[in-house]
Order: C-alpha cells, then sequence, then structure tokens
C-alpha cells in the first residue's frame, strides 16, 4: 500500500491554525480535527507541534488564549483571534496564494 | 509588543514552572481525552479508544520538553541547572572551594576597594549641575618664577568684565573666621566668597537666599550664609535663624540662608560663607591672594576658556592701576598666563597617577589570586580527565564539558565576587575619618555604591573566566578517546600538566617579586625623606597653633603686635617650654611671595626684579624650628617695634647673591620701590618649604610689623605660634596654651592644633599611603605565591609517591628526593623571579614620580626582594619535599 504523506508542509501550521480560528475560538483537539476535516484527511496534525505553535503564536501576540468550560462540561483552553492575528492571516494568505500560483504555473508548464 | 510579550511569557514560565507545566500537562489530558472520545465515537471500545490516542499523541513528557525547549526562556534554565550542578560538585569539595572563594575574595575584595577610591577620587564628577562646566581660573608666571599664580580681584573684575567664554566668574578664599557671640569664641571654616560663587557651583540655599550683587560692594550690610552642619549644630536647624545677627570677625553679619545638606566644595568643610567686601576703585592689580572659579558657557571648552583669558590678561593693566612702589611693568615681566582647567582637576591634583599605580597594583595581586585559582581548578580538571574521557566516547559535544568546566569556575567567582564585596564593604568603613586615604581629595564622599558593585560583579564574571581558561585549555587537549585507554599515556599527560601548573607558578611568583620591588622602592623613598634634612630638628618637639586677632577686637597696629608678643611670653612660661616664636605660616605649608630687590643690582628701567619666598617672622623663629643662624644676629623685638628696616636671608639666597653667606650681612635689600632699604642683619639655614624632595627656596624673612610704600604700619594678623616643648601633642599641653591665650585675650580661640611632625608626615602622606597599599598587595601576593608553591609540590610529591618509593628502594636517599622536589619550588622562584626583575624595572620606571633618593634600578632592592621570593618558596616547598622524603617505599609500594 503506498504511503500518503499527510504531514503538514513545512511552515504552514501556523497558516492553518490562524485560519481555522479565525472561524471561530477553539480548543487545541477542536483545532486539530477542524483541520484534519476540511482538509480531507489531508493533514494529520502533530499534537506537541500543535501545542508548541500555539505557545509560539500566542508569544507573538497572535492568539488569545482563556480557560473554559467545554460543551461537554470539561475544561480546556481555548484559543482565539486577536487582532493582530487577523492582519496576519491576511499577510500569510496573500504569501500562500503567490507563492501556490507560482508552484501551479510551474509544474502546469512541465507537463 | 511582541518582544515584551516574549518577555512576559517566558519570564512566567521561569517562575512559575510548575504552574506552567501543569497548564501544559492539562492542555494535553484534554486533548487526549477528546481524541480518545472522538474514537470512542467512531465505534471504537473505550480502553481500545483510550489506547489509541495515547498512541497518536506520545508521552506527555515528550510534548511538554517539546514546546518547552520552544521557548527562549530553556536556555536560561539549562544554564541555571548547570549552576545547580557546579555548585553541588563544589559543595562535595570543601577545601578547594574554600581556597579559592578566599583566595578570590581577597584579589576581588581588594581591588574593588580600590576601584571605589579611584572612581570616588579621579571619575565620579563632582556634586554640581552640569559640573563639567566649572572651572578653575589658575594662572603661571614664569616671569615671576611661579609655577602656580592664584586669582587676584583685578584679574576676577576684568574676566568678569571682559570676558566672552564664561556664565559667571567668582573668587573665593578659604580661611578661619573667628565667630563670637554664639557659645565661646570659636575658629571655623569660612569661605569669603565674590556674590557669584553659588551661580558659579550652580547651588541654591535650601533655605533662605543666596548672595546679590549688592553683598560683595563693602557698602551694603554685612551678609552670611550658614553650611547645613553649622546650622545644626549651632542653631539646632531652626529656620529663625534668618535675619539673626551673627559676629563674624567682630563685625555683625545678617545670616541670610542657609546651604543644602550635601553641599561640598573641595572638601573645605566651610561652616560660613562670606561676601568678600570690594572697593573697586581701591584694587590695584597685583593681589593673588585668592582663588577663582568661573561656569563655563554651554559648548566652550577649556581650551578656548584658555585664549580667552589670555586675550582678557593683557586688558588688565589698562583696567588697574600697578600697586604702590611696584616695578611699572611688574605684570608684564611677570609673564602671566593661564592655566584654566576643571575643577575637578584642580580638585584631585596630583594624586591620580599614584591611585592608578596603586590600581595596578592590586590588579597585579588580583592576577596571582586568579593563577593560584587556577592552578586548583586544573588539578580537579585533571582529577576528572577519565570521566570527561568516557563522556566524549559516548558522544558529549567539547561545548557541553567546556560548560562544564567553566560553570564550576563561574560559581567559584560569584562566591568569591560576593565575598570580595563584602571585603570590600569592610575596608570601605575602614577607610572612614581618619585613616589611610584622609589625605586624599574627596576622600569623605568614598562609599560602596552602584559603580562599585558592578564593577565587583564584572571583575568577578572576568575572573571567573580567567580561572577557567587554563585549565579548560588543558582539558580540551585530554577529550580525545585516547584517554580513555588509561595506564600507558599517563606519564606523558601529567609531565604536560606540571608543566601548565608550573607556568603559573612562575607567573605568580614573578608578579609577587614586581610587588615587593615596589614597595621596597617605596620603603627607600620613605627612608630617604625622612632623613632629609628640612632644615628643622625634632619636629615633633614643636607645638603650632594658629592665632587671628581681627581689627574689630583689637584695633591699632601696636596693641596687635603687644598682645601677640604677650601671648609668646605666656606660652613661653609654659612648663617644658624650650622656645618659641611667631610666624606667618609653617615650612611646608605655603609661604607669600615678594619680588626683591637688591641694593646695587640694575634690574633694568621699571622691570620686576625675582620673586622670592618670603615669610614673616618674630624673633626666635630659627630657634623655635630648630634651624640654624649661619651668620649675623637674630631678630628683636625692638626691630619689631621700632619697624626697623632689616631683613633675614636663607642661605641659598645669600650664596646665589652674595656668593657667600657672611658676605650678605649688611648688604641691603628690600620689596618695593618705594620702601626705605632693608639691611640683611642675619643670614639662617635653608629650609625646604615646597616639598620635602624640591630643594630648599631662597628665601628672605621679614619681620612681623611693616610699613608700606606710603609708610603706612600694619600688622600681620593672621599667625602660627611654634611653641618647642618635649610636652608638644599632648592634650595637657594644648590645654595649657589654650588657658593661656584666653588669659590675654578671652575672645580669640586657638585654632589649627598641629606638631611640626604632623606637617612633615602630611608632606609624605601620598607615599606612605602608596607604600602601605603595594606592601599589603606584597605581602598578600607572597603568600598567595607561597600556598601556590605548597600546593604545586605537595600535590606532585602524592602523585608521584609510587615512582619515589620504587627510587628509595633502589637506593636514592632522602636527601636526593628532598632536593628534587625542592628543585620544583626553587626553579619556578628563579625563573618567576628573574621575569619579575625585569617587570620590575619597568613598574619602578612608572612610578618614577612618587621615588625620591632612589633609582628606578636600585640593586638592593632587587636582590632582596628575589631573595625573599627564593626564600619563602624554598621554604614552601621544603615542607611537602622533606614529608616525601619520609615515605616509607615497603608501605607505599604495597598501598
Amino acid at each position: 500500500m503506498p504511503e500518503t504523506n499527510t504531514d503538514v508542509i513545512q511552515g504552514t501550521l501556523d497558516l492553518l491554525v490562524l485560519k481555522t480560528l479565525s472561524l471561530q475560538p477553539l480548543h487545541g483537539f477542536g483545532i486539530a480535527q477542524r483541520i484534519e476535516q476540511i482538509t480531507g484527511g489531508v493533514f494529520k496534525i502533530n499534537p506537541g507541534s500543535l501545542l508548541t505553535a500555539f505557545q509560539r503564536l500566542e508569544r507573538m501576540g497572535w492568539l488569545d488564549s482563556e480557560w473554559r468550560a467545554t460543551d461537554n462540561s470539561r475544561r480546556a483552553k481555548y484559543y482565539s483571534l486577536t487582532r493582530s492575528g487577523r492582519k496576519r492571516l491576511e499577510v500569510e494568505t496573500r504569501d500562500w496564494k503567490r507563492r501556490a500560483g507560482a508552484i501551479e504555473r510551474l509544474l502546469e508548464a512541465e507537463g | 509588543m511582541s518582544l515584551w510579550r516574549q518577555l512576559r511569557h517566558g519570564v512566567r514560565t521561569l517562575l512559575w514552572r510548575s504552574r506552567a507545566d501543569g497548564e501544559l500537562d492539562e492542555e494535553a489530558r484534554h486533548f487526549a481525552e477528546e481524541a480518545a472520545a472522538a474514537h470512542e465515537a467512531r465505534g471504537m471500545g473505550k480502553e481500545e479508544a483510550r489506547r489509541m490516542a495515547r498512541l497518536e499523541m506520545g508521552s506527555a513528557l515528550q510534548i511538554r520538553e517539546e514546546v518547552r525547549e520552544a521557548g527562549w526562556e530553556s536556555g536560561l534554565t539549562g544554564f541555571l541547572d548547570d549552576l545547580r550542578y557546579g555548585a553541588r560538585r563544589l559543595v562535595r569539595s570543601p577545601g578547594f572551594t574554600a581556597a579559592g572563594i578566599i583566595t578570590l575574595a581577597l584579589g576581588i575584595g581588594a581591588t574593588s576597594a580600590l576601584f571605589a577610591v579611584v572612581y570616588t577620587v579621579l571619575l565620579r564628577p563632582l556634586p554640581y549641575p552640569h559640573a563639567e562646566r566649572v572651572v578653575a581660573l589658575v594662572h603661571t608666571a614664569p616671569g615671576a618664577n611661579l609655577k602656580r599664580l592664584r586669582m587676584s580681584p583685578s584679574l576676577y573684575f576684568t574676566y568678569r568684565e571682559e570676558s566672552r567664554v564664561f556664565d559667571a566668574v567668582a573668587l573665593w578664599n578659604g580661611r578661619r573666621a573667628t565667630v563670637t557671640g554664639v557659645g565661646e569664641a570659636e575658629q571655623v571654616p569660612t569661605l569669603f566668597v565674590s556674590h557669584e560663587f553659588l551661580d558659579v557651583l550652580g547651588v541654591a540655599p535650601a533655605l533662605g537666599r543666596g548672595f546679590r550683587s549688592g553683598d560683595d560692594d563693602g557698602q551694603s550690610p554685612r551678609t552670611a550664609i550658614l553650611s547645613d552642619g553649622y546650622w545644626r549644630q549651632r542653631f539646632g536647624g531652626s529656620p529663625g535663624v534668618l535675619g539673626r545677627r551673627l559676629v563674624v570677625e567682630s563685625q555683625p553679619h545678617e545670616v541670610i540662608g542657609v546651604l543644602p545638606a550635601g553641599f561640598d566644595f573641595l572638601g573645605e568643610k566651610a561652616a560660613l560663607l562670606v561676601p568678600f567686601r570690594f572697593r573697586r576703585e581701591q584694587i590695584r592689580l597685583i593681589q593673588f591672594s585668592e582663588d577663582g572659579i568661573a561656569r563655563l558657557k554651554p559648548g566652550v571648552t577649556v581650551k578656548e576658556a584658555n585664549a580667552d583669558v589670555a586675550r582678557c590678561l593683557l586688558l588688565a593693566p589698562r583696567k588697574f592701576p600697578m600697586n604702590a612702589g611696584f616695578a611699572a611693568n611688574a605684570f608684564s615681566d611677570a609673564r602671566i598666563s593661564p592655566t584654566v582647567r576643571s575643577l575637578k582637576d584642580e580638585a584631585v591634583g596630583d594624586v591620580g597617577g599614584t591611585l592608578w599605580l596603586l590600581m595596578a597594583g592590586v590588579g597585579v595581586l588580583l592576577a596571582i589570586a586568579c593563577a593560584n585559582v587556577s592552578n586548583l581548578a586544573l588539578v580537579r580538571v585533571e582529577a576528572r580527565r577519565r570521566e570527561f574521557a568516557v563522556r566524549a566516547a559516548l558522544g558529549a559535544g567539547w561545548g557541553r564539558m567546556a560548560r562544564d568546566v567553566m560553570t564550576e569556575c563561574a560559581v567559584l567567582g560569584f562566591m568569591g565576587g560576593a565575598a570580595g564585596l563584602g571585603l570590600c564593604a569592610g575596608v570601605i568603613r575602614w577607610l572612614g575619618p581618619g585613616s589611610l586615604f584622609e589625605p586624599l581629595p574627596r576622600a569623605a564622599e568614598i562609599g560602596l555604591d552602584a559603580w562599585v558593585v558592578a564593577f565587583a560583579m564584572l571583575l568577578s564574571m572576568l575572573c571567573a573566566m580567567g580561572v577557567g581558561l587554563v585549565p579548560l585549555w588543558r582539558a580540551s587537549k585530554d577529550w580525545t578517546t585516547e584517554a580513555v585507554r588509561g595506564g600507558g599515556e599517563r606519564m606523558s599527560a601529567s609531565r604536560e600538566r606540571r608543566t601548565t601548573q608550573r607556568g603559573l607558578l612562575v607567573m605568580q611568583l614573578g608578579l609577587a617579586t614586581v610587588l615587593l620591588i615596589a614597595s621596597g622602592l617605596l620603603l627607600r623613598t620613605l627612608a630617604a625623606l625622612r632623613s632629609v634634612d628640612a632644615g628643622f630638628t625634632a619636629p615633633q618637639e614643636v607645638q603650632a597653633a594658629r592665632v587671628s586677632i581681627p581689627v574689630a577686637l583689637v584695633g591699632s597696629t601696636e596693641m596687635v603686635m603687644r598682645q601677640q608678643e604677650a601671648i609668646l611670653r605666656k606660652f613661653e612660661a609654659l612648663p617644658g617650654t624650650t622656645a618659641a616664636a611667631i610666624a606667618t605660616s609653617l615650612p611646608l605649608e605655603g609661604a607669600n611671595y615678594d619680588p626683591v630687590y637688591v641694593e646695587g643690582r640694575d634690574y633694568g628701567h621699571d622691570r620686576l626684579p625675582p620673586v622670592r619666598r618670603m615669610r614673616r617672622v618674630s624673633p626666635g623663629y630659627m630657634q623655635a624650628l630648630g634651624g640654624r643662624l649661619l651668620a649675623g644676629r637674630d631678630l628683636t623685638w625692638q626691630d619689631v617695634y621700632g619697624f626697623a628696616p632689616v631683613a633675614l636671608v636663607s642661605e641659598s639666597m645669600a650664596r646665589e647673591v652674595w656668593g657667600e653667606p657672611v658676605n650678605g650681612l649688611g648688604k641691603r635689600v628690600r620689596a618695593s620701590l618705594g620702601e626705605p632699604w632693608r639691611e640683611v642683619i642675619g643670614v639662617v639655614g635653608d629650609v625646604r618649604d615646597d616639598e620635602l624632595t624640591a630643594a630648599a627656596p631662597a628665601m628672605v624673612y621679614w619681620p612681623l610689623g611693616h610699613r608700606d610704600a606710603a609708610g603706612n604700619a600694619s600688622a600681620t594678623r593672621h599667625v602660627d605660634y611654634l611653641v618647642r616643648s618635649k610636652r608638644a601633642g599632648s592634650v595637657g599641653y594644648v590645654k595649657e596654651m589654650r588657658e593661656a591665650l584666653r588669659s590675654v585675650n578671652e575672645h580669640v580661640p586657638l585654632a589649627n592644633v598641629r606638631t611640626l611632625e604632623e606637617v612633615r608626615a602630611k608632606a609624605m602622606s601620598t607615599r606612605a599611603l602608596a607604600l602601605v597599599l603595594l606592601g599589603v598587595a606584597g605581602i598578600m601576593g607572597l603568600l598567595l605565591g607561597v600556598v601556590g608553591v605548597y600546593g604545586v609540590v605537595a600535590y606532585s610529591a602524592g602523585q608521584r609517591r609510587r615512582e619515589i618509593a620504587i627510587r628509595m628502594a633502589v637506593g636514592c636517599t632522602p636527601r636526593a628526593v628532598v632536593q628534587m622536589f625542592m628543585r620544583e619550588g626553587l626553579m619556578a622562584a628563579a625563573v618567576g623571579g628573574a621575569l619579575g626583575l625585569a617587570a620590575g624595572i619597568g613598574a619602578a620606571r612608572a612610578m618614577r614620580t612618587l621615588l625620591f633618593g632612589v633609582g628606578t634600578v636600585d640593586v638592593g632592592t632587587l636582590v632582596v626582594a628575589w631573595c625573599v621570593v627564593a626564600g619563602a618558596a624554598g621554604l614552601a616547598s621544603w615542607a611537602p619535599a622533606s614529608r616525601a622524603a619520609r615515605t616509607d617505599p615497603a608501605r607505599a609500594l604495597r598501598g
């Protein structure tokens, strides 16, 4: 059975997290689940990397966090996007589209 | 601010590490639970779902490590862990740790304490706003043979009116003034100032007002400002003091202000500020008896100020008339030129060189201490060679192990620094008033402030690095897998290590030699100074004290002189007194200057004759000093009261002018063109007057009373009494003198009580200070060197125990064994001593200005220093060597 690569592309985890949180505040597992759902299982998130990314993004000032009760009444740390996080998302989105477009053009030219 | 957030989060993680960890764990657990729940929802069994989630997550510990490593603070916690590990290892070997800490504490403490002195005296700005703009108005007059010329009122007005570089100019003079009416009559240190004085310094009174331009014009009511200390002491700190009358020099003065508490001016400790009272129209060109300060306009350099003052100096003769009886060209002939410099430079004077030299001395001591500790650390690294080699073989990086060695030294450096700072604080407290440092300017300000603490911390960091580098360098050579093999290569490695140890030992002993040479030279200097013939004998038997009789108290010239003689007679009558006299000042405490015309010499029309040192004296002055009368006779009281035109001259003056002392008798001299010629009635021995190290200047002595060119008689109101007695310096004698004085005039206090010996000691104080400090540094350096020699030889003997046992078993005598080990110490002493001699000659050159009566290459000192170091090293190596020689071969080889 051919191995399907589910690793997150280097450097895109931040973008995925920011994008996911732009819709609504979520806790860690929620974010991981949402990413897997939306991408149709293309990306599988490593919990360690995700928690490290939270710390990094929070320290950059792009995320806020808050301990809150979940729907099934457990305590969880919810992350939400800050104003500067939203700006960052725009920048990263634009950047990503530019690069992805460039790669696509390159691949099509060869094919 | 993301940087700020980074910092805040990092610090929070550092401070509440367990809380941060707990939060992280909880977040991870929640993640796992949710994941398990998700699996369960997809139809998995409960246990299976949980196992699956755990598998996906990996270990909680690993996640924690992963997240934690991402933050900047992880580097710091790693360092702290290293420190903790290093400290724990040090605790396990208390001997090494204690030796290291004590040695470093000595070095760091001594260096920091001296830094506190250097910083306070040389580096810290004076306590005024923009103190760098405050300058001292000093001049030089090569034409009048004066290296240093002070300020005159004429120049004060000239600079005030003509200068373009000063915001304000002020004249000042620190004297003692008699205050009566507040308790007992007393002489208090007083600053006589022109009204801008406080403006120049930028200081405002804490209470009341400062002086205004009217206060010093000689017509408005007299005013005074009190120092904070005097105000508290005499008026209990009451604000009601403003407007009160204070009798200064028998004149009522209105108190108009009180200075702020911390006010200090060149350490003058003035209790009072009293304005001069100028009558501009009465001022003559030459009267250089005051001092001047000024505040530069912003942006003006000292060089520009000097240029502008030089321009003003040309204008002065046109603004003020020449003194009566003076040569018309006296001012221009004196070739006055400005040497304006910052007030701080003026305050510090020439002690800068000495202090930096002492700083270098304790720096050398610190280097010895570091070499010593480095040697100890080397032995420790040696003991851990196997451990390092194994770790290297297992893949530990060089950096990791270097950190290990360095953190141990860092802990040692830190502890040594902390202990050193404590030592430094103790030394500084001990430096308080009355100590060795008192003769230094600003000595009272020396304290343990933030800069000293910062310096000590920096120093301990540098020491830690310095101490660690050598063992690190040695150890890094061994960090090859080769070392694991053990056994075989030990000999060569330990030989290399011994070379390094010996290198450090040579350095210690060499540096100790330098310190010993420097202190030896100073010891010889002081001995030479002590045996200098200053022109007076048994100065410890001369009691001196100042007595001032204000105009308002005794008006007539005649009465002043009568009272002065009456006081003198009372002193003479005290039991034990053998001689007594009056003079305007004491030798080595500064004299006055007069131009001296010699009859029959042609000085050219209106030219200035050579300016000579001058002192007014009573009959018996030379006798009280213990000096000699070479020819002729002494003054008499008839000469004094009769204003007889007579003079005494010094031997060097007589030799210079007339060839032989005897030839001077009967010749005539005078100080100005208007006065009658004075006959030289006696030639007296030379007395050193500038410094003990400088040859005695040519000098003239006029009688106490004198008439000016216009024939007005005047007395000298401020005089020193010199009373010779075996009882000089005792409390009882001074008390009797006070009573004797009170019996003549109860309103006149006895001030500035000291013996001539104290005056002489003060002239040697800088060198004495240097000697004591360098001497202490030298002895400590030598002790550390001895400890170093002992340690290295003892260690070496311990390592080679088996070898010695074998040697002795095959017939080597104990004597040969002792020789073998002593050679080690003595060789280090010989090589180190030789290097030290070379460096010592260099050091002597650097301290040339401090030396007197001894050359920079003083063979005696060099030989003694070398012998002391060699002898100490010999003794230090003899003890462990003889112990090694007592090795019992049978036991050593079996054990």
